[in-house]
């Protein structure tokens, strides 16, 4: 048998895979006693079957069979599964925005006892019939109700870059102010300001040079 | 203003179907007749119902969002597009998937907004909501109360995609084809997902055992 490491950050794909198969085994198994003994639990006799395929190790078979064991599924009550069958019956003989936003049509109104107005009326339903909203779209969802999603990547990456990019700005402004340029009449204006702040200078200091 | 919601479906539409759907008659006949959603709904109710109670613990709650989860399902659905391949196997139903992706913005939302409402803080929501009643059959002493409550703790504190994926897999029994579906992601990533997930609970219980609890 290949033992199963815990896995770590990493995940090896490899272990993943055999775990799944095995996880496929232990559910395809409806009587759970029956499960215990196939899947080997270690001091079990059923684990002595010289069985050299890959398996997970021990603790994640044990893991696997406790969530096996506790996860059950739970059904509602028989009240809320009537009260809910009755109100999509209605909306579906309706047909009707008013009887899927909780209103009243032709007295078919289905009343939840118990519940809040709040929790009859969902806010999006509203959307989803007149085919704005696909219910099945996270993100969209997630706008419609109003809600922010957690992740943001692309407004974080678009701030960084508009940062960078101002910053890269800045830096271009700053070295062309600050380099000579290259056209003729650039040098030509360079060299008329340089010959006048000379002359500038001679005057203030009373030398002459040459003829001025 | 009275108008029709449930339209037919386009011809185009139609042609998308391709074989596989085990759910392709039911799906059909709420398509023709809205009425015979009825089916539908009480086939995946406690699937629907169950999910939404291991992700929310509280039962009102999970009533709240499976009611929404079945309202938007109707509402949208001559919108549904079955979309099964070959591979899937026989017993893959697209409109499950399609559901239980309804079920997971629902939910997604409805834990969202609680953080945003910290009345209580989510944890203790969580931690009361689910307890071990006493009237669950744990299969006598194969496993005890004690590894069944530290496993539903440890599943409580998963990030949130590997608990998804954990809770589809054991809950509602998902293959890995299906979970890929219903969170958008490959299938070679839910498997590292769950793995991942059931290490955590391997450990956790691992701990316990070395402590003698």
């Amino acid at each position: 048998m290949r033992p199963t490491q815990f896995p770590a950050q990493g995940g090896d794909p490899v272990d993943a895979l055999v775990t799944d198969q095995y996880l496929d085994a232990l559910l395809a198994v409806g009587d759970r006693r029956a499960v215990t003994r196939a899947a080997g639990i270690p001091g079990d006799p059923a684990d002595d079957r010289g069985d050299e395929a890959a398996e997970p190790d021990a603790d994640l078979r044990r893991a696997s069979e406790v969530l096996r064991a506790s996860l059950v599924r739970v059904h509602p009550s028989f009240r809320f599964e009537e009260q809910l069958a009755a109100r999509l019956a209605a909306l579906a003989a309706s047909g009707t925005r008013a009887v899927a936003a909780g209103g009243t049509r032709s007295g078919d109104v289905i009343p939840f006892p118990g519940m809040s107005l709040a929790s009859r009326d969902d806010p999006l339903l509203d959307a989803v019939l007149d085919g704005r909203l696909d219910p099945t779209d996270a993100d969209a969802v997630a706008r419609a109700a109003g809600v922010r999603s957690p992740a943001r990547p692309l407004i974080v990456g678009g701030a960084i870059t508009s940062a960078a990019i101002s910053l890269v700005g800045v830096a271009w402004v700053a070295w062309r102010a600050a380099r000579p340029g290259g056209s003729t009449m650039s040098r030509a204006v360079r060299e008329a300001h340089a010959r006048r702040l000379a002359a500038i200078a001679e005057l203030a200091t009373g030398v002459h040079g040459g003829p001025v | 203003m009275a108008r029709s919601v449930f339209g037919r479906v386009e011809p185009a539409a139609e042609r998308v179907v391709v074989a596989l759907d085990r759910d392709r008659p039911l799906v059909e006949a709420a398509r023709r007749d809205p009425a015979q959603f009825d089916a539908l709904y009480r086939k995946y109710l406690a699937q629907v119902y169950a999910y939404a109670l291991y992700e929310l613990a509280d039962h009102h709650a999970a009533e709240d969002a499976t009611e929404r989860t079945f309202l938007r399902a109707l509402a949208a659905l001559p919108r549904f597009r079955e979309q099964a391949r070959a591979e899937d196997g026989p017993e893959a139903s697209t409109f499950r998937v399609w559901l239980f992706r309804i079920a997971r913005n629902v939910v997604a939302n409805e834990r969202r907004s609680r953080r945003r409402r910290p009345a209580a803080s989510l944890d203790a929501v969580l931690g009361a909501g689910l307890v071990i009643a006493d009237g669950v059959d744990l299969e006598g002493d194969i496993v005890t109360r004690d590894e069944a409550a530290t496993a539903l703790a440890v599943v409580r504190s998963l990030p949130d995609d590997r608990r998804r994926a954990l809770l589809l897999r054991f809950v509602d029994e998902m293959s890995t084809a299906e979970i890929a579906g219903v969170l958008g992601r490959s299938e070679g990533a839910v498997r590292v997902l769950i793995h991942r997930a059931l290490g955590s609970v391997a450990r956790e219980l691992g701990h316990d055992r070395g402590s003698g609890r």
